[in-house]
């Protein structure tokens, strides 16, 4: 059940292009989501939907020849696309926390992983400077209680205190020790000296995540990060994401194209095919009752343990090219039901049942 | 189908359309265009020079700077140049009253030719060593790789300098002591391109299906060993192995089985592996041309051309060299020629180099 | 294996390397008489051919090319590397060590002025990728690779010295290292540093106005090259993954450039900076020739005239260690710039 005060973002009929050699990608064709505070959100869909790329665009982080060509995303009531770099830069440091796919490319590799940690939280240094005043006061200060205290380090910081640029490291160093407990890494003092190639891949995307937290993110993004691990590890970052959503109490958008690790972990489910959001309800409701042709045919793939089957279900036809995409509801091509009004226009989001919202012409 | 159908199809089709894409992305590159529109200029002025230039001008500059050579009486010395008076003669002219824009331009085909020979000669010797070393490795392998860290280790000019003294000074000499110095690189470059690509799995999958390897095998009864050798023969030339049951051609056998294990290499290696590695050759030859210009010309300057009367940019710029501050143009115009000549064949290379950067292809 | 090892390694191997330049340039140097003749380093054109031909027999040198290479190789393990005839008679060692400072002044200048103009430039060109800024740069860095660099030695000399002489303005000395004599004491050999050693400040601005023109020419034609690389690497690693990782942490775009990817990118601008300097060590044979500047580059181009057999020997296998030595510290300072290197 979500009600209406929590929404955090809303992202309206977004609209983004890509300018190749070979013409406009139309990558984004008017995404429609909304996110409540504390919920997980998963955007699922196959490779080239464009989940990515949503994520990419509401953090800023586009390549060059990306244009947004219309739509907006509303971020506590604020555009997103209408603030200047320097804003969202900001933005990225407080609010939006991103962690990527592959954490052997997206570390860098000559720092240590205890400078590329400490370098999140430094970007806060009010946020320490207060910190540290308050611990020299007697409270004691660890991770919660940094995170507890956001947003009202005003409160503390308009005495006239002084501390020094040493104490304030000494701060976010040992912030970044206990966070780095906290994501369930042993032994947190060497892996501080240690380089990412040193570390294997699981520990490293839990650092990744410690890097997340360290900056108390109100926007939580995880971008396929369980893509790059195998199995077993996949499991225990889901299982700490899913201890961690409840300390953190950000909202996570979880990006994936494996209807396993979003069944796990979201509390709803948006459906990407091709750049548009086609189907968006709570978890249970998209697995119980699909309704999007594409989630139908999604829901028949999935082998099933218990009755095995001779021949894996799949689905007819490719990905469109989204250079010269299919008009209208860019899935008609592949579409079982389709009627003739499919390649006129792409169809509005309708609300058959409550809280499960579709775009298709079948409702 | 027809004839044009190779080229829309396969794997011609593919190399085909990246070179558009190459060119396209070349096109949109200005310093490039500048740099190809320059070098073909100069290119173009080569082949016609010797067409435009007065020939008895050529004869009579050669004649008299021999004999001034080879004369100890007579001191010879740009003493009359007069300078640069355009519209009688633009440049200046040197101590005999040559036209020093004339003069250059008759220069210029030999430099050009030059550093194309020199450049393609250095790439052949290099290349083919290099691809041997990448592609066999082992010792042999190792052994290159000392050799080439020796010539490495060696001042380039002054062994140009030293193999120029001590085999005299002709062009063909001054040419080979430049090669000298140049083909090193290209063995380290097309050992590394061979060793990056011997690794991939397109190598091993050819490999396997026997590329280049005889595609058929028979077997035959022949009643003398005659007639098993002309079908062996035969079997040779027609990738058609041919076995036979009498002992001597046991002997045949091994040696095609040889002869078609080396094809098989050889194939895998210069119609696969090559055109692959092409790229970054492609763009250091471009740029060594200007390099083997400046090199090739510093030679001359220093004194080591075969003859005073030789037309070559950097001879012609030594002239100038006890004149620099009462004759100027002797040296300014020569060497500036070189700049451009350099520097529109580097435009060239490093705007193809960009471009043909794998990883900044979308 | 462990770094020692491989330094190890690396050493015998240099000397195998040393080995081969040696025989290779001995061959060349005493096997054409014609060219270089061991034995006019020794004779007067005055003396009579049974004179000079008992000098030839002492030295050795009507023995065969073999022969004569063990002679060689015994003398020069005691320290006995021959005499230069050209440079009034001097011994090989003392000709190329006393001349060998004047190149390390003129190399250490060199690389100052190549990487305190080319590393900015590359950088700013990687950084406005394709705009105006970048254009510039290429430019500048092309013409300077493509410039002869006999011909800017010379236009340097035009300008700033005989034009600037004409017109009044002041002007900048065109050659020699310095003017009048070394009057401070000799305790690095380099110029300028021995000035300002002895307090002497004249003398250390006088070898500084000297040392101007010719390390600007060679600075103008090799900035461009490192500009280039430090181009390329900085722009193949604003490309990496991490990079957006670390915009995405909400960097300041400065701090993303500066501690980010500039560690990443300058670990082959560092190594072809290494190497650069030990060639230029080798002495910039044609600088120093326009310029008459007295170092090591000007004497081999004497020696090579002069036939002076000895004097290459020396050289090129002085200059052979000083690359092979500069390859190996160079691969050992990878080590230490990427920690993903071991050996």
């Amino acid at each position: 059940m979500v009600k209406e005060e929590d929404l955090i973002m809303e992202v309206k009929d977004l609209r983004l292009d890509f300018n190749t050699y070979r013409g406009a990608v139309k990558a984004l064709n008017g995404v429609n989501f909304k996110l409540y505070k504390h919920e997980v959100l998963s955007l699922v869909g196959e490779s080239g939907c464009g989940k990515s790329v949503t994520a990419l665009t509401i953090i800023n982080l586009l390549p060059e020849n990306a244009r947004v060509k219309g739509g907006g995303v509303l971020f506590k009531g604020e555009n997103l696309l209408k603030k200047s770099r320097e804003d969202l830069r900001i933005m990225r440091a407080e609010e939006f926390a991103t962690v990527f796919q592959d954490p052997m490319t997206f570390l860098n590799p000559v720092l240590t992983v205890g400078t590329q940690l400490e370098e999140a939280f430094m970007l806060e240094e009010r946020a320490l400077k207060a910190a540290t005043i308050a611990q020299k006061h007697g409270k004691n200060m660890g991770y919660s209680e940094f995170l507890a205290m956001k947003g009202k380090e005003d409160a503390i910081l308009t005495k006239e205190s002084q501390v020094s640029r040493g104490e304030v490291r000494r701060m976010a160093k040992s912030l970044c020790v206990d966070v780095l407990r906290l994501v369930k890494l042993p032994d947190p003092q060497r892996i501080l000296g240690q380089y990412p190639f040193e570390l294997s891949g699981g520990m490293r995307q839990r650092a990744m995540i410690a890097m997340a937290l360290a900056r108390r993110p109100s926007l939580f993004i995880a971008d396929e990060i369980t893509t790059a691990l195998d199995v077993t590890i996949q499991a225990q970052i889901l299982h700490l994401m899913r201890e961690l959503r409840d300390t953190i109490g950000a909202s996570t958008i979880m990006i994936t194209h494996d209807l396993a690790v979003a069944s796990e972990i979201a509390d709803r489910i948006a459906v990407m095919y091709a750049g548009n959001v086609v189907e968006l309800a709570d978890t249970r409701e998209v697995f119980r009752r699909p309704l999007h042709p594409y989630t139908k045919l999604l829901m028949k793939a999935i082998p099933n343990v218990a009755k095995p089957v001779e021949r894996l279900e799949s689905m007819p036809g490719m990905v469109p090219d989204l250079i010269s995409p299919p008009a209208g509801c860019r899935f008609h091509p592949r579409c079982p039901y389709v009627m003739d009004i499919c390649p006129t226009v792409f169809p509005e989001t309708t609300e058959p049942i409550k809280e499960h919202e579709v775009a298709c012409y079948l409702y | 189908m027809g004839f044009w159908d190779r080229f829309r199809t396969g794997e011609l089709a593919a190399r085909i359309a990246d070179f558009k894409f190459t060119l396209y992305l070349l096109r949109r590159n200005p310093l490039v265009i500048l740099g190809s529109g320059i070098s073909i200029f100069f290119i173009t002025l080569a082949l016609v020079a010797n067409l435009i230039i007065n020939p008895d001008l050529a004869y009579e500059f050669n004649f008299a700077r021999s004999y001034a050579w080879n004369n100890p009486y007579f001191s010879w010395g740009p003493g009359t140049a007069t300078a640069p008076s355009p519209p009688v003669n633009y440049l200046g002219t040197d101590g005999y009253g040559r036209d020093l824009l004339q003069m250059i331009i008759l220069a210029i085909p030999l430099d050009i030719s030059l550093a194309f020979f020199i450049t393609l000669g250095a790439l052949a010797i290099g290349v083919t060593i290099g691809a041997i070393a990448g592609y066999i490795g082992g010792k042999i392998d190792e052994a290159i790789l000392r050799i080439t860290d020796i010539f490495f280790a060696f001042p380039g000019l002054l062994l140009a300098l030293v193999f120029a003294a001590i085999f005299g000074r002709t062009i063909q000499n001054l040419a080979v002591a430049v090669l000298l110095v140049w083909w090193p690189t290209y063995v380290r470059l097309m050992r590394g391109q061979v060793l990056g690509e011997k690794e991939k799995a397109y190598v091993e999958a050819l490999r396997a299906l026997g590329a280049g390897r005889p595609t058929r095998l028979y077997t035959v009864r022949a009643h003398t060993n005659t007639v098993l050798n002309e079908l062996v023969e035969f079997g040779r030339h027609n990738r058609i192995l041919v076995e036979g049951t009498s002992l001597v051609d046991r002997g045949a056998r091994g040696f095609i089985d040889a002869v078609a294990t080396v094809r098989m290499h050889l194939r895998i290696l210069f119609r696969h592996i090559l055109p692959n590695s092409i790229y970054p050759i492609l763009v250091q030859a471009t740029l060594d041309l200007g390099g083997v210009i400046l090199t090739f010309s510093a030679l001359m300057f220093l004194g080591f051309s075969p003859s005073p009367a030789l037309p070559e940019l950097g001879n012609l710029a030594s002239d100038g060299i006890a004149h620099v501050f009462t004759a100027p143009w002797l040296i300014v115009f020569p060497g500036l020629t070189i700049l451009i000549i350099a520097l529109a064949f580097n435009l060239v290379g490093d705007g193809l180099r960009d471009v043909l950067d794998p990883r900044l292809r979308r | 294996m462990k770094l020692y090892q491989y330094i190890i390694r690396r050493l015998i191997l240099m000397i195998f390397v040393l080995f081969s330049v040696s025989v290779i340039v001995f061959y060349l140097g005493r096997g054409f008489p014609e060219a270089f003749d061991p034995i006019s380093q020794y004779i007067t054109p005055k003396m009579p051919p049974d004179v000079v031909e008992a000098i030839r027999k002492a030295h050795g040198f009507d023995r065969p090319l073999y022969e004569q290479y063990f002679f060689w190789l015994r003398d020069v393990f005691n320290g006995d590397w021959g005499f230069s005839n050209w440079a009034n008679g001097l011994p090989v060692t003392e000709v190329f060590f006393s001349r060998f400072p004047y190149t390390v002044e003129l190399s250490v200048a060199a690389v100052i002025l190549t990487v305190a103009i080319g590393l900015p430039l590359g950088i700013i060109s990687a950084l406005k990728n394709n705009k105006l800024p970048d254009h510039i740069s290429r430019i500048i860095a092309l013409t300077g690779y493509s410039t002869p660099s006999y011909w800017f030695g010379y236009i340097l000399q035009l300008i700033f010295f005989y034009y600037f002489f004409v017109w009044g303005l002041p002007y900048l000395p065109s050659k020699d290292a310095i003017s009048g004599s070394y009057i401070v004491p000799r305790v690095t050999g380099l110029p300028v540093l021995d000035g300002l050693l002895a307090g002497n400040l004249p003398f250390a601005w006088d070898a500084l106005g000297h040392l101007i023109l010719p390390s600007a020419s060679l600075a103008f034609i090799s900035l461009g090259y490192l500009a280039r690389i430090v181009r390329a690497s900085m722009l193949e690693v604003l490309r990496q993954d991490y990079i957006t990782m670390a915009r995405s942490k909400g960097l300041k775009e400065r701090v993303v450039i500066y501690r980010h990817a500039l560690k990443n990118a300058l670990i082959p601008a560092v190594t072809l900076t290494g190497l650069f300097f030990a060639g230029l060590l080798g002495g910039a044979l044609i600088t120093e020739f326009v310029f008459q500047w007295p170092g090591v580059g000007r004497a081999s181009l004497l020696a090579v005239f002069q036939g002076d057999s000895n004097f290459i020997l020396l050289y090129s296998l002085v200059i052979a260690t000083i690359i092979v030595l500069a390859n190996l510290t160079v691969d050992v300072l990878y080590v230490f710039l990427d920690p993903r290197i071991k050996y």
